[in-house]
């Protein structure tokens, strides 16, 4: 649908061929970046302009999604994210919080049994407030594996950091989002407690409101 | 070499995310022939997986207005590409003088504007009363109906924002162009700064490209610094405003984008 405004140059034609079908991509990333669909689509936008004045310093047969990521997540922190303030995110306390409580490891594995209702009742939009909730760099990191399939080495381009600290920071991101699911569930009654979280000892005012609620 | 239990939960993500070389990946499918406590980990793994992954990956496009938008903003770098490509390929083969004329001819258009944020900035620093003092955005808008070559529709700032519309006048603007255009003025309170608009028909006015720019609303931005204030200049349609202030640009950004 862009073809009419690229006729000619050739470098031009070679950008939309190869870097505009990446938008919706973009955009995908942007809202969980910027959490608001009105700066996403600014971010896209901008993201691709500045790939279009850019695109000669672009090497062909090199990873053009990459590249574009690394435009739009250089944008995002350069200029969006400082005026994210207001946006919840779990500072490295509730991190360290909400993983001593609700680490998914040895100590509490998610029994069989009760995986088929987690699952039937947290999908979709829970998994998404759960991911908007961790801090950027896991959230950018779980982003680009989980939803993108971006290799290490692809992330570790993006993120601009080493391979080491793309795999720790994955590791832990995905703790965390198992975490936040499971201290979801655990809240709202879908499942119960598992083996090594005493739920009653979890500080949440949501379940204690909807307790009153309820003996109300 | 056989995995360890330490080493098996220490690189699942790696076994999951397609990371290891097959060698690797058969160390790792004979510890979980051999190991349950591993085999449970890497049940659980393999559940919570498929359980977030779909979630994650459901489609997400970008709108149609939005693709709009984008067209429009490439239309533009295009053009800008283009008149950079001929500057480039004039320069080596005309004369001097011919060369720095052509340049400067084509050079125009794109940095007309830089005389008109000289002038957002002259404006915004004079002390000429206004000829209409109002705090009501639509009896300002009634007053210039009119006078005007054409119809503007004031920024609307929120009043939680703490802007206070303080008034308008006509005014001109000077450019390199011949004629001298003619420009509404409007200018708030912003606590114990003050914000001026200049609003006027953007003829030829090409903001893709110069100072630093940024996209807000699907509008992209120019921002420019010139006598220790700040001008955002853009485009809507067929005028172009040029926002000026002392305030801090981010503060700025965000009272145009709630307003425009």
């Amino acid at each position: 649908m862009f073809g009419r405004f690229f006729g000619k140059g050739r470098e031009q034609d070679d950008f939309e061929r190869i870097a505009l079908p990446h938008a919706d991509a973009l955009y995908g990333a942007a809202m969980r970046m910027t959490r608001d669909p009105s700066r996403a689509e600014d971010l896209v936008q901008e993201t691709l302009l500045r790939a279009f004045r850019f695109w000669h310093k672009f090497e062909q047969g090199t990873n053009i999604k990459a590249w574009l990521f690394r435009i739009q997540t250089n944008i995002f922190i350069n200029r969006y994210r400082k005026r994210q303030t207001e946006q919840k995110v779990m500072d490295d306390r509730q991190v360290d919080d909400l993983l001593q409580r609700y680490a998914v490891d040895e100590e509490s594995l998610l029994p069989v049994d009760t995986r088929e209702e987690f699952l039937r009742q947290v999908v979709g939009d829970e998994v998404l407030r759960a991911l908007d909730e961790l801090p950027f760099e896991f959230r950018m990191t779980v982003l680009l594996a989980d939803m993108h399939d971006f290799s290490y080495k692809e992330i570790a381009e993006v993120l601009e950091c080493p391979v080491g600290t793309v795999m720790s920071r994955l590791h832990r991101a995905r703790k965390m989002l198992q975490a936040k699911l499971l201290e979801y569930a655990v809240e709202n009654g879908i499942i119960d407690a598992p083996e090594g979280i005493d739920a009653e000892n979890v500080a949440s005012l949501d379940a204690f409101r909807r307790r009153r609620k309820a003996a109300n | 070499m056989k995995i360890d239990c330490t080493d098996f939960r220490k690189y699942l993500d790696a076994y999951f995310d397609g990371e290891l070389a097959d060698p690797e990946r058969g160390e790792f499918d004979a510890h979980i022939a051999v190991c349950g406590d591993c085999r449970k980990h890497y049940a659980q793994r393999a559940w919570f997986q498929g359980a977030i992954r779909p979630a994650l990956r459901r489609s997400c496009s970008l709108s149609e207005g939005a693709r709009a938008r984008l067209q429009d903003s490439l239309v533009g770098a295009r053009r800008q590409l283009r008149r950079r490509s001929m500057i480039r390929r004039l320069a080596p083969v005309v004369p001097a003088a011919v060369a720095v004329g052509a340049v400067f001819m084509l050079v125009t258009p794109l940095t007309g504007f830089v005389p008109v944020i000289d002038e957002a900035v002259e404006q915004h620093c004079e002390q000429a009363p206004v000829e209409v003092p109002t705090p009501e955005t639509d009896e300002l808008e009634g007053w210039f109906a009119g006078k005007l070559p054409f119809r503007f529709q004031a920024p609307r700032f929120r009043q939680q924002e703490g802007v206070m519309l303080l008034g308008g006048r006509l005014t001109r603007l000077a450019g390199p162009e011949t004629t001298r255009r003619q420009a509404a003025y409007l200018v708030y309170g912003v606590g114990r700064h003050k914000l001026s608009v200049l609003v006027f028909d953007g003829g030829s006015l090409d903001v893709g490209d110069v100072g630093r720019q940024q996209v807000v609303n699907g509008r992209t931005l120019s921002m420019h610094d010139s006598r220790g204030y700040r001008v955002a200049l853009f485009r809507q349609g067929e005028l172009a405003y040029a926002v000026t202030s002392d305030l801090p640009e981010e503060r700025m950004v965000d009272l145009i984008s709630a307003a425009f």
